[in-house]
């Protein structure tokens, strides 16, 4: 994927990253070039033939002809001589030597002619020694041949003519040197021409070869190469239609079809990119379809299984109300005949102290405490009720708080003492609390239930009651924290402690006896006053309760009667205080 | 080498002729040698400056002269010298050997004849039948000259005997090659080359070798024009030939000169060993016969005066060696006295010495006293 070069920039591997336009523009090029160097060379090889072709015109042929004339010149020469040897008479000896005077004058013109054509020094050369033997030849001629041939007519030899001979083979040889020289030059001029016309032959054709070979091999090696190129996208073009979205054409090289081969790998990409889009909004939506209708179920469920609820809460308040009802009568009932035994006790008490019987008033005594237990058990069950009853009203005042723990505090002192424990009453913020504008009796007897409880579950100990006024999110509020040094509750049962007729354990019932409502009466008490009651314990080293209460309780205006609610186990942790918020 | 040998041979013989008892004068043989023998103008400062054109002004009608190729260069100066000085006679010179040109001589076609050898008694009695006769004028001394081709290396010099052997008639088709004459010499064809047999040049030659005038193997080239002969024995590097030495000296740069061994060793042609006679046997005394009769013609007289004059000075120019001028003496009194016949036996004598040939010339010429002129020298 990434050999690939998308912008088309040639690659370093040579041709291949070439595109095809640039290819054939190569070609083309290279044609056009072979072509101009075979016209250039053509040129300059018929220029050259044209140039020896022209000397033979102008220079080899007449010099030929011209040489032909000389020859036929010295044989008319020595014709006229043979002549004048044979001719006896002087007016003949006079005509013949006017000839040869002639042909001495036509040779000086075809002399002259011939020194035009002369190119080389070996021409020259040649020529001179033409010319020169023809003087030699002319001058004995006339010297020694005409005086002897006018004066010879009866001789059976004729020396005088004999006598010419060395010299007119000189002449001879010379011209025949001559006529040779000439033949040579014709022939190196043919061989010249032949020599570059093969020249020109062989170029032409290597040019020409090569033209149409570099012509195939570019044309037949670009069709080749750009159809299977194209098959190839062909191929991958249909594999895509038919829905192979995984099908790649990776061409290399830089062409145009390598473009187009990435371009339409990077569409079948972008195509395989969005078809996965889709399927995920396809999933996406069918689940999201799928939680539509189990919500809907859900929904239908939860609505069936809320109006079980209703239904069977709506069954549990009436059954709860009518034991309320049932509790809050008996209790008043049982009240009414215990006021009277406790009054009787009362009663007899102070008359058996009146008279000193001594034994009699500690019974009288006992009779009493356990009568005064019982109310406090009626009254708490009673409050109980009322509060689970939603018939527990609240008295709102405003009172000291300062002077309210001192109060409470002495109350219970009696009984701290009485189990040797130490009671402590700290206020902070020096002492000046302010007021309290709330249920103060209910609120005392928050605290009496937390402090009596303590001062139950400790001997010999340390009990603690702090108050602190603060002020938060929460708005004014008063913390009244009771703390104890006594046997403490293990963190299990922390939850339990604040559950109706539930002491920590069974068997702290048992020794220390109580209704198990106190602290369930308490909670409620304190919920109902807008704040609650928050439990921290360790076994063996004491508890602490902490009561948390609005320094104006809020609704005031319109005190209503809280919503009666089942008191069931309540998810909460030993740290998380527990209100109710109305 | 054989031919800077022969070129230094004939420049001695150029000193020779200057200071040889032959030369009285060294001015005409020097001029004659340095200057173009062609220009028959300047046949030299002695024989210019004695020459008076006057006598030849008025000649009229012709002088013919045939006869010995041999002597013909020389006829040729004389006849060109003579035209000059007379325009209005005119000179034909022909050559058909000395055979033929006694032929034609005899036979009174002519009124000169050329000979390298004295008229034979066959000759000499045509001429009486016919009425002609031949006043004989010795000329020159010729070395007959025994050539071959210029790049012949190896033979420069031959004895009589195998000349003899070579032109032997029994020779014929037998010896043809250059190593049956010598073993040392190549095996190469010879091939023989020489004047015809109206040459008296041929006659001298086998008589002068062989004993007998006219007695010669067949089988050679023969022509009475020495130019031809020269030319072809230039043309073949096996070839043997002769003539007389005057055409030797025209083709010297292109044949070699055969020294011949009479049995006093190798001896070649040159002015001294022909004027002391040791070019022995082929020097041989040339001549010219003038019809008596002709000498009526101013025109002839007048020729063959010029020609006597100025043989001594043109011989040399022809590489011949001149006579004595007590010898032209002598032949011009033949002339004058018209003196008929050979001093000589008739035909080649071989072995003729200048002396001996001055004696004869002395002793024909004395008894011009003699009656009738036609006491010949018989």
């Amino acid at each position: 994927m990434n050999s690939e070069t998308p912008n088309g920039v040639p690659g370093g591997d040579g041709l291949r990253g070439l595109s095809i336009r640039q290819k054939l523009l190569g070609a083309f090029g290279v044609d056009l070039t072979l072509m101009a160097l075979l016209g250039a060379f053509a040129l300059m090889q018929m220029g050259a033939m044209n140039e020896t072709a022209s000397r033979v015109g102008t220079q080899t042929i007449p010099s030929m002809r011209n040489i032909d004339q000389i020859r036929d010149l010295i044989w008319e020469y020595r014709s006229l001589q043979l002549a004048h040897l044979v001719q006896g008479n002087a007016a003949d000896h006079a005509r013949l030597e006017r000839s040869m005077a002639t042909v001495e004058a036509r040779m000086a013109d075809s002399f002259a002619r011939q020194r035009a054509y002369l190119g080389t020094d070996a021409d020259r050369e040649t020529f001179s020694d033409v010319h020169r033997a023809w003087v030699i030849y002319t001058d004995h001629n006339h010297s020694r041949f005409l005086p002897a041939s006018r004066s010879t007519n009866t001789g059976s030899v004729q020396p005088a003519s004999s006598r010419l001979n060395p010299l007119y083979e000189r002449l001879e040889g010379a011209v025949e040197r001559l006529t040779r020289m000439n033949e040579q030059q014709a022939q190196d001029a043919m061989a010249a021409v032949q020599a570059t016309y093969r020249t020109s032959r062989r170029f032409i054709f290597v040019d020409t070869l090569v033209s149409l070979v570099l012509s195939a091999v570019v044309g037949l090696g670009l069709a080749a190469t750009l159809s299977r190129r194209l098959g190839r996208l062909t191929s991958a073009t249909r594999a895509v239609a038919a829905g192979d979205l995984e099908r790649r054409v990776d061409l290399a090289g830089g062409d145009e079809v390598a473009l187009l081969a990435s371009d339409f790998d990077r569409m079948v990409e972008s195509l395989r990119d969005q078809h996965a889009t889709l399927q995920l909004r396809n999933e996406e939506l069918r689940q999201s379809l799928e939680q539509q209708q189990r919500l809907t179920r859900d929904l239908v469920l939860r609505k069936e299984s809320e109006e079980a609820a209703d239904r069977a809460r709506a069954r549990a308040e009436a059954s709860n109300s009518a034991k309320s009802l049932f509790l809050a009568t008996m209790s008043h009932e049982l009240r009414t005949p215990l006021n009277a035994i406790l009054g009787y006790a009362q009663l007899l008490k102070l008359e058996t102290d009146q008279r000193g019987e001594g034994r009699m008033g500690a019974d009288l005594g006992r009779i009493q405490a356990a009568g005064k237990h019982l109310r406090a058990l009626i009254d708490n069950l009673l409050d109980f009720s009322k509060i689970e009853q939603g018939k527990m009203e609240l008295e709102v005042l405003r009172v000291e708080v300062a002077a309210l723990a001192e109060e409470v505090v002495e109350i219970v002192r009696p009984l701290a003492i009485e189990r040797r424990n130490q009671l402590r009453l700290r206020l902070e913020g020096n002492a000046d609390l302010g007021t309290l504008h709330s249920d103060a009796g209910k609120v005392r007897q928050v605290l009496f239930n937390l402090l009596s409880n303590a001062v139950k579950f400790t001997e010999g100990g340390e009990i603690t009651l702090t108050v602190a006024r603060r002020t938060d999110a929460g708005g004014d509020r008063l913390t009244f924290r009771v703390a104890d040094t006594g046997i403490g509750i293990e963190s299990r049962h922390l939850e339990r402690i604040f559950e109706p007729f539930r002491q920590a354990d069974s068997s702290i019932h048992r020794r220390f006896g109580g209704t198990g409502l106190g602290l369930v009466v308490s909670r409620q008490l304190a919920e109902m006053l807008g704040g609650g009651i928050e439990v921290d314990s360790e076994p063996g080293v004491g508890s602490e309760f902490t009561v948390d209460l609005p320094a104006v309780i809020p609704g005031l205006e319109a005190p209503r009667p809280r919503s009666p609610h089942v008191p069931g186990p309540r998810p909460m942790s030993t740290r998380t205080m527990s209100h109710v918020r109305s | 080498m054989k031919r800077r040998n022969s070129v230094w041979l004939l420049a001695c013989l150029g000193a020779l002729a200057c200071t040889g008892p032959a030369a009285e004068s060294s001015d005409p043989v020097a001029a004659g040698d340095a200057v173009a023998p062609v220009t028959a103008e300047a046949p030299g400062p002695a024989a210019g400056s004695s020459l008076d054109p006057s006598p030849y002004a008025d000649l009229e009608g012709s002088v013919v002269v045939d006869g010995s190729s041999t002597v013909f260069p020389i006829t040729e100066k004389v006849a060109a010298l003579f035209e000059s000085l007379a325009p209005t006679a005119s000179v034909s010179v022909g050559v058909s050997g000395t055979g033929g040109g006694f032929e034609k001589f005899c036979q009174g076609q002519i009124d000169i004849t050329g000979a390298s050898r004295p008229i034979k008694t066959a000759e000499a009695e045509r001429c009486e039948a016919t009425g002609i006769r031949p006043v004989e004028l010795p000329l020159a001394f010729d070395g007959l000259s025994v050539v071959v081709h210029g790049d012949n290396g190896w033979c420069s010099c031959l004895t009589v005997d195998e000349l003899a052997r070579i032109w032997h008639p029994d020779a014929e088709d037998r010896l043809l090659r250059w190593r049956q004459l010598r073993p040392e010499w190549p095996d190469e064809p010879i091939r023989l080359y020489g004047p015809g047999r109206d040459s008296g040049t041929f006659d001298y030659f086998t008589r002068a070798i062989l004993g007998t005038e006219g007695e010669s193997r067949n089988d050679f080239v023969g022509s009475e024009d020495d130019y031809l002969l020269a030319q072809d024995i230039s043309k073949d590097p096996g070839a043997l030939g002769f003539f007389g030495h005057a055409y030797y000296h025209e083709h010297r740069d292109r044949l070699n000169l055969v020294a011949i061994d009479g049995g006093a060793g190798c001896v070649v042609p040159d002015v001294e060993a022909i004027g002391a006679g040791r070019y022995r046997p082929l020097s041989r005394p040339v001549f010219l016969y003038v019809a008596a009769a002709a000498l009526d013609r101013p025109a002839v007289s007048r020729f063959v005066d010029l020609y006597l004059s100025q043989a001594r000075y043109l011989a040399p120019e022809m590489r011949y060696v001149p006579l004595p001028e007590g010898a032209y003496e002598l032949a011009r009194q033949r002339l004058t006295r018209r003196l008929i016949g050979s001093v000589f036996d008739g035909g080649s004598q071989v072995g003729v010495s200048i002396e001996r040939l001055l004696e004869l010339e002395r002793r024909g010429t004395a008894p011009a006293s003699a009656p009738g002129g036609d006491g010949g020298a018989r």
